[in-house]
């Protein structure tokens, strides 16, 4: 059965030592005005995110071989979710480096990658509590893993209409992860 | 909960502090004074308060933000005070779920003399009566906010530290944008006097929202050596709908409450306008840190109310205020004509001293009062910070008590029981001292006066007193009565060798000597090159003064030059207090021009100019009201000559709307009003509307001034504009205090005054017929 999860934005709200490391830069060594900025730019970029994740659990004998992550050994089940800001943080990103905020445009798409990193974190702790003692999470690109198994995971598996997937395996929005994540017992 | 435990837990973990109460109960529907509800519907307090843990606070403030006595009383609820108090712990404790409870203290509602009217020991026992009683209660610990006055903030501290040593202490005051309480205090002198008070964690709270209160933590992270908390606003209150809402959005609050985490912060939460919202996206958002190593400034500073004076190049005390041998000074002191005094100060600043030495010289004649009289006149007078140079211990005492700021004790001897009495006073005031090289008779030799200062070290250590708060004085002699100076030069260059810093009574080396000047600079010369850190000197002595720099200058170092405020005599006499000086200049001036010239455009273009001062932070608060009440004698005078054709710009009518006891800013503003020709009708506070109406009605003002200060009294300023304008009386009404705002005003359909000056130039341009 497919699930979706409607998180809060206060899920999503990335850690500003991590997203600003993405952006080249130190928390802790920069100074005020570029600390309002960097805010002014959080709070716009939060405005903007439409977070949603589809989600699906199954045997693991189910799916395609190339799906399963050779690193999961003996796992009985299985959760695939695709997590998503939404085309909005896209809009907002071209927006802004179209009008020359190259800046704002680079601060904004670390923040927006590291706070769909923060979702897919909590995300995966809430599975946990469901689920118990599992694999660590995993995404397509990585390991044994094709990226091009989005294709399957995100038409196929999980049926998701609002993403686009190219040949590649790279997903728009942009701002789009899928991840998976083995479980050894049935639910807790 | 011990101090030690809750050190401990800061070093593990950011604690996260409560919201909002008086502006969440009033979003809830509750009005009037919040701290009755303690009695008489506690679940409504229960409720907030399970909010909070909830959201995930660790620590519960109780509901006693406004139950000292003299708050209360000002409301008619002054036999309620133990009763309020201790429901409010017990209501926290219910429902706290094993997290801590602080008690939450705060402003009497009145500045502490010279500023305002109650005496420091009055503060004193207002806050140790309520302290006392949420201290039995129960409570984890005492949080003391939204502190504007230095001085009260200390009475309340001390209050705290006189009945336990071992409950832990949050210290707050709350500033403006520029980093100035609306005292004149710098969030730099709040912090290194806090440094040295026994409290545990030092913070900002109120008045600023996170965004503004930013660069101002920011200041206090890098002078504060303690632990540190911040609890922003949520924004200056905005209507809609009859409703009152605030800016800042939980988001936005929860990622600037981060900023301050990385800048130091131990201790976050929220004040006005925040709620459990609040609370819960910055517990969500910050989740389980640690705190930030921070790195602060190591520079050792002097300071008053409002000056702050770094000393690590040199430290120059003005020697001049010594009454021994100085008949007329003497006189003025015992009877307590603190004039001779404050004009030495003053003449001390503009030669370029840093510190004034205070030396009354005869103190068999004197009794405390003299020294707490003279303490509170120099702080009206926004002097240099002070060098106590008192040998009676109580007076000694007396004076510390009443001084704000960091001081200088001149001085202890190398002797336990002398030297330890004073570090006492060290540690309860704060400040730094003078330690003479010498405990009963002067040694003769440099190894045996260094031999003193290692003793002195050595007990300064014992007792946890940085010893970068001390200079040790090497002892300078008559060279007219054949010591040799040799000694002083050999004692200063040992005991700099030993990392310590050393102070000398400069002038005592050329007594009885013809050319002293000549003499003092040349040896002066020679201390610095030896080590010298700091000197008391007869800073009229240009020679001495030039030496100094030039020898500093060598040494690659420089002293701040002295700059004076205004460069025009009238204002410097006005922003001075000196009433006599400018009574004589404006004598002078009636010889040339007639009385309403001087009025119009001499006195009133200098309060103009002193306004623009004050506009752009230049003087504070404490010198436009000590000008105010300066000029008033002399505008009365001048007034007298004219008769009838004196000046009277108008008629104003002030009042704090009903169930608002907040005084001060409105009787600055009547002050402010009155030096600038107006005629003030004070109506007091806590007024209601249809009294306001029937005093408009008699009175016939031109001018009606409101004041609110809390955002759950700030709706009586609509209440009043619109029942003045139902009937009929057609007034120009103006409104200030902390919780308005230009928009709020604009929808009340009053004009916003931000402060004194800027109601005083909207009084003087209605009249002329530019607003309203």
């Amino acid at each position: 059965m497919i699930e979706i999860f409607h998180p809060d934005k206060v899920d999503c709200l990335p850690d500003k030592r991590i997203f600003l490391a993405r952006a080249g830069a130190r928390y802790g060594k920069i100074d005020e005005d570029f600390i309002h900025r960097v805010n002014e730019l959080f709070l716009m970029a939060l405005e903007k995110i439409k977070p949603i994740v589809y989600y699906r659990t199954c045997d693991a004998s189910a799916l395609p071989k190339e799906v399963i992550p050779t690193t999961f050994g003996s796992i009985r089940k299985m959760t695939i979710f695709l997590s998503t800001l939404g085309s909005t943080m896209d809009e907002l990103i071209s927006q802004l480096i179209e009008r020359g905020s190259t800046f704002d445009g680079f601060i904004v798409d670390s923040w927006a990658s590291e706070a769909l990193e923060t979702l897919n974190e909590r995300f995966h702790l809430m599975l946990r509590e469901r689920f118990g003692e599992g694999t660590m999470r995993f995404s397509p690109g990585y390991g044994s893993v094709d990226l091009r198994v989005n294709r399957y995971i995100v038409k196929e598996f999980l049926k998701v209409d609002q993403v686009t997937v190219l040949e590649s395996g790279v997903m728009i929005p942009r701002k789009t992860t899928t991840c998976m994540v083995g479980w050894f017992d049935d639910q807790k | 909960m011990t101090r030690n435990e809750f050190l401990q837990m800061l070093k593990e973990k950011i604690l996260f502090l409560d919201g909002a109460y008086g502006t969440e109960f009033f979003k809830r529907g509750h009005r009037g004074l919040i701290e009755l509800l303690n009695m008489n519907e506690p679940k409504v307090v229960e409720e907030l308060q399970k909010d909070y843990i909830l959201a995930g606070a660790d620590i519960l403030l109780t509901n006693t933000f406004s139950a000292n006595r003299m708050k209360l009383k000002a409301h008619g609820f002054e036999s309620e005070l133990q009763r309020i108090n201790i429901r409010a712990v017990q209501i926290a404790r219910s429902v706290s779920q094993g997290k801590l409870v602080f008690g939450d203290v705060s402003s009497t509602g009145s500045f502490v003399q010279p500023l305002g009217e109650i005496s420091f020991d009055e503060a004193y026992e207002i806050f140790k009566e309520q302290i006392a009683i949420l201290m039995s209660a129960g409570v984890d610990g005492i949080i003391i906010e939204t502190m504007s006055d230095l001085k009260e903030l200390k009475a309340a501290v001390l209050a705290v530290r006189d009945l336990s040593d071992d409950i832990p202490l949050i210290a707050h005051m709350t500033f403006e944008e520029d980093g100035k309480s609306v005292t004149g205090t710098s969030v730099e002198i709040f912090a290194t006097l806090m440094n040295d008070l026994d409290v545990d964690v030092v913070g900002i709270n109120c008045s600023l929202e996170p965004k503004q209160m930013l660069s101002v933590f920011a200041r206090l992270a890098k002078y504060c050596k303690k632990p540190l908390s911040v609890e922003p606003n949520a924004g200056k209150p905005f209507l809609e709908n009859g409703r009152l809402f605030y800016r800042t959005t939980p988001e936005e609050f929860a990622i600037y409450m981060a900023d301050f985490v990385e800048l130091g912060a131990n201790v976050v939460g929220g004040c006005c306008g925040t709620g459990p919202e609040h609370i819960k996206f910055m517990t969500k958002y910050l989740g389980t840190q640690k705190p930030r190593k921070r790195e602060t400034i190591s520079t050792q500073c002097l300071s008053s109310r409002t000056i702050l004076k770094p000393i690590d190049t040199f430290l120059i005390i003005g020697e001049r205020i010594n009454a021994s041998g100085r008949k007329k000074l003497q006189n003025q002191i015992q009877q307590k004509d603190f004039s001779g005094l404050l004009t030495l100060a003053y003449e001390q600043e503009q030669e370029g001293c840093m510190a004034i030495d205070v030396n009354f010289g005869i103190e068999k004649l004197l009794s405390e009062e003299h020294f707490q009289q003279a303490i509170i006149q120099l702080d009206k007078y926004s002097c240099l910070p002070v060098s106590f140079d008192v040998q009676n211990l109580s007076f000694l005492n007396v004076a510390m008590k009443e001084y704000v700021g960091r001081g200088l004790i001149n001085s202890a001897f190398a002797r336990e029981d002398h030297l330890v009495e004073r570090i006492k006073l060290l540690k309860r005031y704060g400040g730094l001292l003078i330690v003479l090289a010498m405990e009963k008779d002067i040694p003769k030799t440099a190894e045996e006066r260094f031999q003193s200062v290692l003793k002195a070290l050595k007990i300064v250590e014992e007792h946890n007193v940085e010893v970068d708060r001390i200079y040790f004085d090497p002892l300078v002699l008559p060279v007219g009565a054949k010591n040799d100076y040799h000694v002083t030069l050999q004692t200063i260059h040992l005991i700099s060798k030993a990392g310590l810093k050393t102070s000398i009574g400069l002038s005592n080396l050329s007594f009885g000597m013809p050319n002293r000047e000549n003499i003092n600079a040349a040896f002066l010369a020679l201390c610095v090159e030896n080590g010298l850190n700091a000197a008391i000197l007869n800073s009229k002595e240009a020679l001495t003064m030039g030496v100094l720099r030039g020898t500093l200058s060598l040494q690659g170092k420089e002293l701040v030059r002295v700059e004076n405020l205004s460069h025009d005599l009238l204002v410097d006499q006005i922003i001075k207090g000196q009433k006599e000086q400018l009574m004589n200049t404006v004598q002078e001036l009636l010889k040339q021009h007639d009385p309403l010239y001087i009025s119009q455009q001499v006195l009133a273009e200098a309060m103009k100019k002193i306004g623009m001062l004050y506009a752009n932070g230049t003087v504070y608060l404490p010198h436009l009201i000590l000008a105010a009440e300066t000029v008033q004698p002399a505008f009365d005078y001048l007034n007298n000559l004219l008769g009838e054709s004196r000046i009277r710009l108008g008629k104003v009518l002030l009042a704090t709307v009903q169930g608002d006891i907040h005084d001060i800013g409105k009787k600055i503003v009547a002050t402010v009003l009155r030096s600038g020709g107006f005629e003030v009708y004070d109506l007091g506070k806590d007024v209601p509307a249809q009294k306001i109406l029937q005093e408009c009605m008699a009175y016939k003002p031109d001018i009606v001034g409101l004041s609110a200060m809390m955002t759950t009294t700030v709706g009586q300023v609509k209440e009043v504009a619109d029942l003045l304008k139902s009937e009929g009386i057609n007034v120009f009404l103006i409104a200030g205090g902390a919780s308005m705002n230009q928009q709020l005003a604009e929808r009340f359909g009053v004009t916003y005054a931000k402060d004194a000056v800027q109601a005083l130039e909207l009084c003087k341009r209605f009249v002329k017929g530019g607003v309203g």
